[in-house]
């Protein structure tokens, strides 16, 4: 299985946690206070059960929603710039409809 | 004293006041009544052993006299006359009193008076309440267990006490309709409506428990199962909007289980209270335990750490069954000993 979490100290009484700094994947033990290592979440640093997922359920959720939003906007942008473009080439062809 | 630890470490430390003036809808309520049900019956139980120790001691003293006999001659006794005690009592005649102490005064053969000496005023002092001492060496034996779970339970409490406020819904209602029922119970006197109330005041907190329970049983499933995941855009949303549920369930069963505790406690009832707080712990245990990873993902309140809030949670052994044990044993015997010092067992 490829470890796709980083790894972090889960103590919380340690500066490495506090800050939420992520460690090297080949080091177990936290080179602050010695605590051992975890799999942590990319974003929020929580502790997370396996290395499967990069981010925990409340990260990846709010993740999702975002794809879905920024998706939704896309299509919205298309829409827009399609009936920009259908308004534009219907006044064109009125303005070369005058001229002949 | 363990006891006074025991009762204070569970007092709320923002709040400084009294049980009575504290409403049952009061966050603190529930572990303030607790406390204060532990603190009172520890001190009553500290008053009957200190009893029972004054008592055996003054049988003792008769004992000791005999070892004592070896060693002086004699010792006087005062012996009064019922006439003269019950004129004594009525205050026909008095009793030399000096600085506090009843004096007897002496005559030499020339009929001058000499040295005063002491009289002690020994009363007889009613036999030892059986049921009541068994109560007290009870709770005396199980002090130390109870103040691990005191500890574990001031540990939790702090966590559930910002959820509480302004929460209402229909299975919340049973556990204000349990307290309601309970302080109507304390204040009437015939002793069978008494009784009936304190059972429905206990049978209101324990479904509002079991309802409670459900909700959150199921809160629980709709995150470890994904069940959001269906829904386009709106993950983040019906996940906090479960978890505010799940703290919002697991306060009140929090606040349920140790106002049954303490309803148990000031009755006497010890083994009832040690299994409502086994039944909690177990709850823990099945329903908490294996999901507190899940739970502090999804909470934006934890974080994240061993010592977060549904880790510690997790982690929360009540263990009651040495409390059990202690008192499930009929056949219990009790040593009765002096220390050194003035202290009993």
């Amino acid at each position: 299985m490829k470890i796709k979490a980083k790894k972090g100290c889960i103590n919380p009484d340690c500066v490495m946690c506090k800050k939420k700094v992520h460690a090297h994947k080949e080091d177990s033990f936290c080179p602050r206070c010695g605590n051992e290592l975890s799999f942590v979440c990319e974003k929020c640093h929580t502790f997370l059960p396996d290395s499967s997922k990069k981010l925990c359920l409340g990260c990846q959720a709010k993740k999702d929603d975002a794809k879905v939003k920024s998706g939704e906007n896309l299509a919205k942008i298309g829409t827009g710039v399609l009936s920009v473009a259908a308004t534009a080439s219907g006044i064109l062809a009125a303005v070369a409809k005058k001229k002949k | 004293m363990n006891d006074i630890i025991v009762a204070e470490n569970l007092k709320p430390e923002s709040s400084g006041t009294e049980i009575e003036v504290l409403s049952p809808r009061d966050p603190h309520y529930a572990i303030q009544f607790f406390a204060n049900s532990l603190s009172n019956k520890l001190a009553q139980a500290d008053a009957i052993a200190e009893g029972v120790y004054r008592a055996v001691i003054k049988e003792a003293s008769t004992t000791s006299q005999i070892a004592q006999s070896f060693k002086k001659e004699s010792r006087f006794v005062v012996d009064i006359n019922d006439a003269t005690k019950e004129a004594i009592d009525k205050g026909y005649l008095k009793l030399v009193k000096e600085h506090g102490k009843i004096r007897a005064q002496l005559r030499d053969a020339n009929g001058h008076y000499g040295a005063k000496l002491d009289i002690k005023e020994e009363f007889f002092r009613k036999g030892i309440d059986t049921v009541e001492m068994a109560n007290a060496l009870q709770l005396k034996a199980i002090q130390e267990q109870l103040q691990q779970v005191s500890d574990q339970i001031v540990m939790i409490n702090s966590s559930v006490l910002d959820v509480l406020q302004g929460q209402q819904n229909d299975r919340i209602a049973l556990f204000y309709s349990g307290m309601n029922l309970y302080l109507e119970a304390k204040s009437v006197t015939n002793p069978e409506m008494k009784s009936a109330l304190m059972a429905q005041a206990i049978r209101a907190l324990s479904d509002g428990t079991q309802r409670l329970s459900v909700t959150m049983e199921s809160d629980i499933e709709y995150l470890t199962s994904g069940q959001y995941n269906k829904l386009r855009g709106k993950k983040y949303e019906a996940i906090q909007s479960r978890m505010e549920s799940i703290n919002k369930a697991f306060s009140f069963i929090h606040q349920a289980t140790l106002a049954r505790a303490a309803i148990y406690c000031e009755q006497n009832e010890f083994l009832a209270m040690a299994n409502v707080l086994d039944e909690y712990s177990r709850f823990i245990e099945s329903t908490i335990a294996d999901k507190a990873n899940i739970l502090s993902q999804c909470d934006v309140n934890d974080n994240g750490t061993i010592s977060g809030l549904w880790q510690s949670r997790a982690r929360l052994r009540l263990d009651a069954s040495e409390i059990r044990k202690h008192l499930s044993s009929g056949s219990e015997e009790y040593y009765l000993f002096i220390e050194d010092g003035n202290n009993e067992d």
